[in-house]
C-alpha cells in the first residue's frame, strides 16, 4: 500500500474527477431542493383548495411540488417516504373556520428529509395563524355568512349585506394604523454569500464523493487477498504461529489510517473551501472511518467466496458501481426520482451516505445514531467472522 | 525431527495420500521425490499443518501437528515453491513482517535480519524493493523468509524451480548448511542430480504411496547392475512384450504405442537382439536413450515414468 502509489491516487482520483465532470455537467449554480407535499382535500371547499394551493405560490411552489392524494393513498405514501409531507385537510374544515370552532388538520413529515419538511411544517403553522387572527377581527362577520341567510330567505337582505360590510370596513379602518404602515418595522440587510461562487454543486456532492473513495479504497484493499493468496503470501502465513484474525485486524487498520486522512482532508476541504456545514466533525471522521470499514469487510467478504481472482475482480466491479449509481455518490438523492431514492437509501453506501449527511447538518439524534454505530458495529463483526471462516476453511488452500 | 506415520488423506471419493510412513531425522536431509499428483504436496500440506489429515499422525519435532498446531509451526519453517514475498517492500521489511509473524520481535529481529541477509548475499540490496530483484534474489530471499527464526523443522518444496546454475548453487550449499547446524530438513525436487547429491535418504511416492524409501546405496542396490533402454517409436504392446519375454533378462517397465522402457543387464552387448526382437514385434524404433544405474533410473523402474511427467 504504502509503495502502490498508482493505486491510492486511482483510488482518490476516480471520485474528484467524476465529480468535477458531473458539476461541469450540471452547472455551477445552488441546488435548490426538490420536495413533494402530498394533499388530501377531504373538504372540497373554496378555502381547502386555497390551503393546499398556498404552498405552490411564488419561491416556495419552486420548492415544493402539491400532489392531490386520496388520504389511505397519501399515508401510505408518506409512509414509505415518498414525499416531504402529507397534509389531510379534514371535511367541515371551511365551516370550523367560519364559524371560530376548532378544526384538526393532519400534517405526516419525512423524518429522512432535513429541509423541506420543516419549510411545510412553517408555512402551514403561517397560515394556522393567518387563519386564527382574521378569526379574532372578524369573527362576527364570518359566523353570520357561515350560518347563511334567515329561515325562509332565499339570500341576505341589502340591509344584512350592508351591515356586514360597514363591520368589517370599521374594523380595518381601526387596525388600519397598526397595518398600513405596520407597526413593526423590518430592516432588511443582506449578508453577502461567503459561499465562494461556482461550488454549490461540488458543496453537495462532497458526502457522496467521500463514499465513492471510501467504496473505491474498500474494493481497492479487499482485493489484495487474491494477491496475497496467488503469491503464497497466505498459504506461508497460515504455517507460522501468527494468527489470521491478526492479518484481517492489521489490514483493518491500514484501512482505518487511510480513512482518517482521506475523510480528514474531505471534511477540511468541504468546511474551508466550499462552506459545507461540519457541524460535529469528529462525530463524522468516527462515521466515515466505521462505515469504511463496514465496506471494507464486506466487499473481502465478497472476494473470499469468488472462485478466481477474475471473478472476483468482476463481481466486486458489479456490487460496486451500480451501488455508487443508486447510493447517492454519483447524483444526489433529491435529485432522483423518489423511487429511485428510497431504493438508494437502503443500499448500504446509501444508508451510510445518509448517516454522514445528517451528521454534517448537525441533526443527529442521539437514539438514531446509537443505533446505526451498532448497526454498523455488527455488520463489521459478522463480515469478520465470515472472512476469517472463509480464509480457514477453504480460501488459503 | 519429523515423524509421519500411516498418514491418509481424502479428498471426497480421491485418495490423495495412502497410507504414508517416514521419519526424517535432526541433521538429515531427507528428499521426497514424485510425479506431479504424486501425493507430495499434499504430504507436505499435512505436516505443516496447511491440510489436516484424515487418518494418521504427524510430528513437527515431538509436537502433534493436529493437537499441538502453534507447538509445531513455531519449530516449523517452510520455504515454498511460490515466491512468497511482497514484491511492492523491501528486502527487510519483508523480513521484518515474516520474522514478525514466526513471532520474532525487536533487537532480536534486527540480528536475525542482518545474519540472513548476509547468508544469502541479499545484504547490499536489502533496501531495495523486491519486485526490482532476479529470480534467483527472489528465490535467496524466499529461503531467508523460511529460515529467519532459526527452525528445527524445515520444509522445501522445491526451492530451486528456475533458478540460474549459480543461485542454485548458493541455495543448495544453505540447505546443507541448515542440516549441518542441526535442523530436520525435508526436501522435494524434480531435479534428479539435486536429490542425489543433497539427500541423505529418500522415499519415492506415486499414487500417494511410498514405494521405496532408503539411503542413496540403498535405492541403487535396488535397481541391480541393470541398466535402462527407453525407446521411443511405433510399438504394438502386447507382441512387444511378447517377443522380449522369449529373450530371457529383459524386463518391461513400460510398453505403449509410443514408448518401451526396458530394464536388462549388459545393454549394450544385447541390443542387436532387442532391435531384432522388436523389429519382429512391428515395431519401429526411432530414438534410443541408455542410462546407467541411478536414482533416475531406480524411480522410471518404480513409477513407470519419468519425475516431470
Amino acid at each position: 500500500m504504502r509503495r502502490d502509489i498508482g493505486s491510492l491516487a486511482i483510488w482518490l482520483g476516480v471520485p474528484v474527477v467524476m465529480t468535477a465532470m458531473l458539476a461541469l455537467a450540471f452547472g455551477p449554480g445552488e441546488v435548490t431542493p426538490q420536495g413533494r407535499l402530498l394533499v388530501a382535500d377531504e373538504d372540497g371547499t373554496f378555502l381547502s383548495a386555497m390551503v393546499a394551493r398556498a404552498f405552490s405560490l411564488g419561491e416556495l411552489g419552486k420548492m415544493i411540488q402539491v400532489e392531490r392524494v386520496t388520504a389511505p393513498n397519501g399515508r401510505s405514501r408518506i409512509g414509505r417516504g415518498e414525499a416531504s409531507g402529507f397534509l389531510l385537510i379534514p371535511k367541515g374544515f371551511a365551516e370550523a373556520v367560519l364559524l371560530g370552532k376548532p378544526v384538526r388538520l393532519t400534517l405526516l413529515t419525512n423524518p429522512a428529509q432535513r429541509i423541506l419538511p420543516g419549510i411545510i411544517e412553517e408555512t402551514l403553522s403561517l397560515l394556522v395563524e393567518a387563519a386564527s387572527y382574521t378569526q379574532l377581527l372578524l369573527g362576527e362577520q364570518l359566523r353570520l355568512i357561515a350560518e347563511g341567510p334567515p329561515l325562509g330567505a332565499p339570500v341576505f337582505s341589502d340591509r344584512t349585506i350592508s351591515e356586514i360590510s360597514t363591520s368589517i370596513n370599521r374594523i380595518f379602518r381601526s387596525v388600519g394604523k397598526y397595518l398600513d404602515p405596520p407597526a413593526i418595522r423590518i430592516e432588511t440587510r443582506v449578508i453577502e454569500s461567503q459561499q465562494p461562487v461556482g461550488v454549490g454543486y461540488a458543496a453537495a456532492m462532497l458526502p457522496g464523493m467521500l463514499f465513492m473513495t471510501v467504496m473505491f479504497l474498500g474494493q481497492g484493499f479487499a482485493s489484495e487477498i487474491w494477491k496475497e493468496r496467488l503469491h503464497g503470501a497466505l498459504r506461508r502465513l497460515v504455517i507460522t504461529p501468527g494468527r489470521l484474525d491478526g492479518f484481517i485486524g492489521g489490514k483493518m487498520l491500514a484501512v482505518a489510517a487511510v480513512l482518517v486522512a482521506v475523510g480528514g482532508s474531505a471534511l477540511g476541504l468541504g468546511v474551508w473551501v466550499l462552506g459545507v456545514g461540519a457541524a460535529h466533525w469528529f462525530l463524522a471522521m468516527v462515521w466515515i472511518v466505521t462505515s469504511g470499514l463496514a465496506m471494507f469487510l464486506l466487499l473481502t467478504l465478497l472476494q473470499v467466496h469468488a472462485s478466481t481472482q477474475r471473478g472476483a475482480s468482476l463481481l466486486s466491479s458489479l456490487v460496486v458501481f451500480p451501488l455508487l449509481m443508486v447510493g447517492g455518490s454519483f447524483f444526489p438523492f433529491e435529485m432522483m426520482p423518489a423511487g429511485m431514492a428510497r431504493v438508494g437509501r437502503l443500499t448500504p453506501n446509501g444508508w451510510a451516505l445518509a448517516g454522514l449527511r445528517s451528521i454534517l447538518e448537525g441533526s443527529p439524534e442521539p437514539a438514531a445514531l446509537a443505533v446505526a454505530f451498532a448497526v454498523l458495529v455488527g455488520v463489521s463483526a459478522a463480515s469478520y467472522w465470515l472472512v476469517l471462516r472463509r480464509l480457514r476453511r477453504s480460501f488459503v488452500y | 525431527m519429523i515423524e509421519v506415520i500411516e498418514l491418509r488423506k481424502v479428498f471426497g471419493e480421491l485418495v490423495a495420500v495412502d497410507v504414508v510412513t517416514f521419519t526424517a531425522r535432526p541433521g538429515e536431509l531427507f528428499g521426497l521425490l514424485g510425479p506431479n499428483g504424486a501425493g507430495k504436496t499434499t504430504t507436505i500440506g499435512c505436516i505443516s499443518g496447511l491440510l489436516t489429515p484424515s487418518a494418521g499422525r504427524v510430528r513437527v519435532a515431538g509436537h502433534d501437528v493436529v493437537r499441538d498446531g502453534p507447538a509445531a509451526r513455531r519449530a516449523l519453517g517452510v520455504v515454498p515453491q511460490e515466491i512468497a514475498l511482497y514484491e511492492d517492500l523491501s528486502a527487510i521489511e519483508n523480513l521484518e513482517y515474516w520474522g514478525g509473524a514466526q513471532g520474532l520481535r525487536g533487537a532480536r529481529l534486527g540480528e536475525r535480519n542482518l545474519e540472513v541477509l548476509e547468508l544469502t548475499g541479499l545484504q547490499d540490496r536489502a533496501r531495495e524493493p523486491v519486485k526490482r530483484f532476479s529470480g534467483g534474489m527472489k528465490r535467496r530471499l524466499n529461503f531467508a523468509c523460511g529460515i529467519l527464526h532459526k527452525p528445527r523443522v524445515l520444509l522445501l518444496d522445491e526451492p530451486t524451480v528456475g533458478v540460474d546454475p549459480q543461485s542454485r548453487l548458493r541455495l543448495l550449499e544453505l540447505v546443507r548448511d541448515q542440516a549441518r547446524q542441526g535442523a530436520c530438513v525435508l526436501y522435494t525436487t524434480h531435479y534428479m542430480e539435486e536429490a542425489e547429491s543433497l539427500c541423505d535418504r529418500l522415499a519415492i511416492i506415486d499414487h500417494g504411496r511410498i514405494i521405496a524409501q532408503g539411503t542413496l546405496a540403498e535405492m541403487r542396490a535396488m535397481f541391480g547392475e541393470r541398466d535402462l533402454l527407453r525407446l521411443t517409436g511405433t510399438f504394438r504392446p502386447q507382441a512387444v512384450r511378447e517377443k522380449l519375454a522369449a529373450l530371457g533378462g529383459v524386463e518391461v517397465l513400460l510398453a505403449d504405442e509410443g514408448q518401451c522402457h526396458l530394464s536388462l543387464p549388459e545393454t549394450t552387448r544385447r541390443l542387436p537382439e532387442i532391435f531384432a526382437a522388436l523389429s519382429a514385434a512391428g515395431s519401429e524404433v526411432r530414438e534410443t536413450k541408455l542410462s546407467q544405474p541411478s536414482l533416475e533410473t531406480l524411480f522410471v523402474k518404480l513409477t513407470g515414468k519419468e519425475l516431470r511427467e
